[in-house]
């Protein structure tokens, strides 16, 4: 068996599985069940200094798809209930019982002296971590509300020296959000501010869906209801995309999250440059018990690729992704369809005709045959074919 | 046999799942399949989205006996065995699709027709052939008269077990033909074609009858013609009870007729003179029967019914499978010298069905069906035949399908009178 071990800014993780903010994480008991399932880490459910109101509407969920296989999730939820001196209270008591665990606290504060007393705190309870929130969705910086924090980079960079000049050695990670117009613009601001590494990315706001026949938005709230924030499988290739823009621009350790599923989703954002992969909606749906498929699934992985360690995979896919359009080695490719496969349902017929280019004809033996001529190569009909490997692009002389 | 949709679990999401395992064929072989036609990727489509107003709307206007057919179709036969999901995994359900729309869909707004034109065309017989040809004939404004010797609705209102077909279902079929403007007489039997010289086109579509079984002791007290007993226990007689019932046949009407003999609580065996697997029966039917406790007997064929006044037992032969015939199963030969007896109380020969013997100056084809050209039309102009007294009837929706052909056929037909 590989040892999936794995160390994230000087901190040792058994393996990169770490549990994310939470409603998952804001329970000491179901925090302790998650570190007794396997998982490396926890980062606790953000909490907040004494006296701030946190009133949270429920239902705050809502999810689109089907019973069992839903695609993503969305929820109106607000940072913890519970206060900080309960949080380092509880930091202290899951130190002492895991001390080969990672134990996160994420903090949310409003004022300088909120974010610095926070971290404060925490390090002292012995927290091996801090991970800012500058990206709730439901909260706000004050001055601009409805604004977070990470859509400015002067509040970034501010804030996150604020926390950086607080602590005395513990890590600090900034979790971002998605919903920026240049994210490598913010990383930097993150950087400058002298934080040791990020957390890519949070939620994404979203409109969970309008009930048509009541014509309210989902999830109800008593008649009304407010953005979510959008998470789950849906969101997975915009953390990719974040992801692979910070890595590469700002070489920075990132934490990855948003839209991790299974073991495969952790080393896609590994591959991009992800050091450690955070679970949220997956344990959600889920349970903890997926922790034992992340942990075999990865090892599999790794054995079967010839690597040592997760470590060695962290990044090994950016040098693919083209800086530019025009960097793309483009070559003609055209469709070809496998008739043993095929099984004469022609969807790629009606897809290339009304989609496509009209390269594709369907023949009274219900056999698709595609008209070199007019095949660009586009994929569309391997897109819909619901055969696994019946139609391929084919580089072309 | 359970039924995934229906018996399960009849919620939308559930359906909607199965719906969306269609791959939604271009030039689906199912809607080919289907006698009927109908728009079969369409009203999928439209379930998916949650559209089961549009859905039951092409359903039923491709099908009248829309209903009906969403219980009694044997869709291993039709749509389903054609299904090109098969070549992934299993066919799509697709009569259990179609009868969720029929089962959640109330009732669909009937559109009166055009300004009639001043022809009348009659129709004997009030099955779903009859039925159906004088929908589509009456909704392209011709007037219609149907006339039923009994009451309407024919095979499903009056022989197919309410075990297998809800009643309520049939109703719904048959209600709508009473809100439109066709002129339906029941307990009306046109006894000559004369009686309606004065219609511009006459189709008949009157169904068939029981063949009669040709040995000795036919006529004896407690010999039943199938017909009359799926008949009397729809209407709710039970009185049979307690019996050692013998059917021969393996045809689905001898099947039904074990079936409601075990219902009633006798003790019911199914003689058939070839191997299962060969009986013309549908394979859900022939589980169902199993299933139900009938037993089974293959490779025997009656000889004579014996007893005094009534049935006291059947002799019969044994038989061994010979070369296949033209139908391609193989021909039983009797094995000389196997003869035996089983003793029975009651004997249904259910061997199959034959034209009724009615209407003398249609031409006949050697089996004794009527005889048509490929627009329907019998010996005589203007006198179309459609259904089972062709011989080409077979399930419901093929009645359907041949009501539909031929109203086009008499459309026009009247087109080129005029």
């Amino acid at each position: 068996m590989n040892n999936l071990a794995i160390e994230f800014l000087g901190v040792k993780f058994e393996n990169p599985f770490v549990l994310g903010a939470a409603p998952s994480t804001d329970d000491l008991d179901m925090v302790r069940r998650g570190f007794e399932a396997g998982w490396a880490g926890a980062v606790l459910k953000t909490t907040s200094v004494p006296g701030t109101k946190v009133e949270i509407a429920y239902p705050m969920l809502a999810s689109i798809g089907e019973p069992g296989k839903k695609f993503c999730l969305g929820n109106i939820d607000l940072i913890s209930v519970h206060h900080v001196d309960e949080v380092a209270k509880r930091v202290e008591i899951l130190k002492r019982e895991f001390p080969e665990k990672v134990v996160i606290a994420s903090i949310m504060g409003s004022s300088k002296e909120e974010w610095q007393s926070l971290v404060r705190i925490l390090e002292e309870a012995g927290a091996d971590m801090i991970e800012c929130s500058f990206s709730c969705p439901q909260g706000n910086i004050g001055e601009e509300p409805g604004k977070m924090l990470a859509q400015s980079t002067q509040a970034t960079e501010l804030v996150t020296s604020w926390v950086v000049g607080a602590r005395k050695k513990i890590p600090v990670l900034i979790k971002i959000t998605p919903q920026v117009t240049d994210i490598v613009e913010i990383a930097m601001a993150v950087k400058r501010g002298g934080a040791d590494g990020i957390t890519a990315s949070n939620t994404i706001p979203a409109l969970m869906g309008i009930d048509i026949w009541t014509l309210k938005p989902n999830p109800p709230v008593n008649g009304k209801s407010i953005y979510s924030g959008l998470s789950g499988p849906a969101i997975k290739p915009i953390t990719l995309r974040v992801i692979a823009e910070i890595a590469r621009y700002t070489g920075m350790p990132i934490a990855g999250t948003g839209g991790a599923m299974d073991w495969r989703d952790a080393v896609e954002f590994m591959l991009v440059g992800a050091h450690i992969v955070q679970y949220v909606t997956a344990v959600m749906f889920y349970g903890f018990r997926i922790i034992d498929d992340l942990v075999t699934g990865l090892q599999f992985y790794i054995e079967k690729m010839g690597f040592e360690s997760p470590e060695d995979i962290i990044g090994k896919s950016l040098p693919h992704i083209a800086w530019s359009y025009d960097e793309l080695p483009i070559r003609k490719v055209r469709s070809r369809i496998d008739l043993e496969k095929c099984i004469g349902c022609g969807n790629c017929y009606i897809a290339c005709r009304d989609g496509g280019h009209m390269a594709i004809e369907f023949g009274e033996d219900r056999k698709p045959n595609v008209i070199d001529e007019r095949c660009v190569g586009c994929s569309l009909c391997k897109e819909v074919c619901p055969v696994e490997g019946c139609i391929e692009l084919k580089p072309v002389e | 046999m359970k039924t995934l949709i229906l018996e399960n679990q009849r919620s939308y999401s559930f359906v909607k799942k199965e719906a969306e395992r269609c791959l939604l064929c271009y030039d689906p072989p199912c809607t080919e399949k289907c006698p009927a036609h109908i728009d079969i990727p369409g009203f999928i489509m439209n379930i998916r989205s949650g559209n089961l107003e549009a859905a039951y709307h092409k359903i039923v206007s491709a099908n009248p006996f829309a209903n009906t057919c969403g219980y009694v179709c044997p869709d291993e036969v039709l749509c389903q065995s054609v299904c090109i999901r098969a070549k992934l995994d299993e066919p799509i359900r697709i009569r259990e699709l179609h009868c969720f729309v029929t089962e959640s869909v109330e009732h669909l707004e009937i559109e009166m027709p055009q300004k009639t034109k001043g022809k009348k065309v009659a129709v004997i017989g009030g099955g779903p052939a009859g039925l159906t040809c004088a929908l589509k004939l009456w909704e392209k404004g011709i007037e219609v008269d149907v006339f039923e010797k009994d009451k309407i609705g024919g095979i499903p209102v009056v022989e197919i077990p309410s075990d297998r077909l809800p009643q309520s279902a049939v109703e719904r079929d048959i209600s709508k033909f009473r809100l439109l403007g066709i002129r339906i007489h029941e307990k009306t039997e046109v006894k000559s074609l004369s009686e309606l010289s004065n219609y511009d086109a006459i189709v008949v579509a009157t169904g068939v009858t029981t063949r009669k079984l040709d040995i000795s002791g036919i006529d004896l007290e407690g010999v039943i013609d199938p017909k009359e007993l799926l008949r009397s226990y729809k209407k709710g007689r039970k009185e049979i009870t307690g019996k050692r019932a013998v059917v021969i046949g393996g045809g689905n009407v001898a099947l039904d007729a074990a079936y409601v003999l075990k219902e009633m609580g006798n003790c019911v065996i199914v003689t058939y003179r070839r191997e299962l697997q060969y009986a013309p029966s549908w394979t859900k039917e022939k589980v169902l029967t199993f299933l139900k406790g009938v037993e089974f007997m293959y490779l025997v064929s009656p000889v004579a019914i014996k007893g005094e006044k009534r049935v006291e037992a059947v002799e019969f032969v044994r038989m061994r499978l010979g070369e296949p015939d033209e139908s391609g199963r193989p021909v039983p030969v009797p094995i000389e010298g196997s003869n035996f007896t089983l003793s029975a109380d009651i004997v249904v020969p259910a061997i199959g069905e034959t034209a009724p013997d009615i209407f003398p100056e249609l031409e006949r084809d050697d089996k004794g069906y009527v005889k048509t050209d490929s627009s329907y039309m019998t010996n005589i102009e203007g006198v179309f035949a459609i259904g089972d007294i062709t011989g080409k009837g077979g399930t419901i929706v093929e009645a359907v399908a041949q009501g539909k052909s031929v109203s086009e056929a008499v459309i026009n037909y009247l087109g080129r009178a005029r």
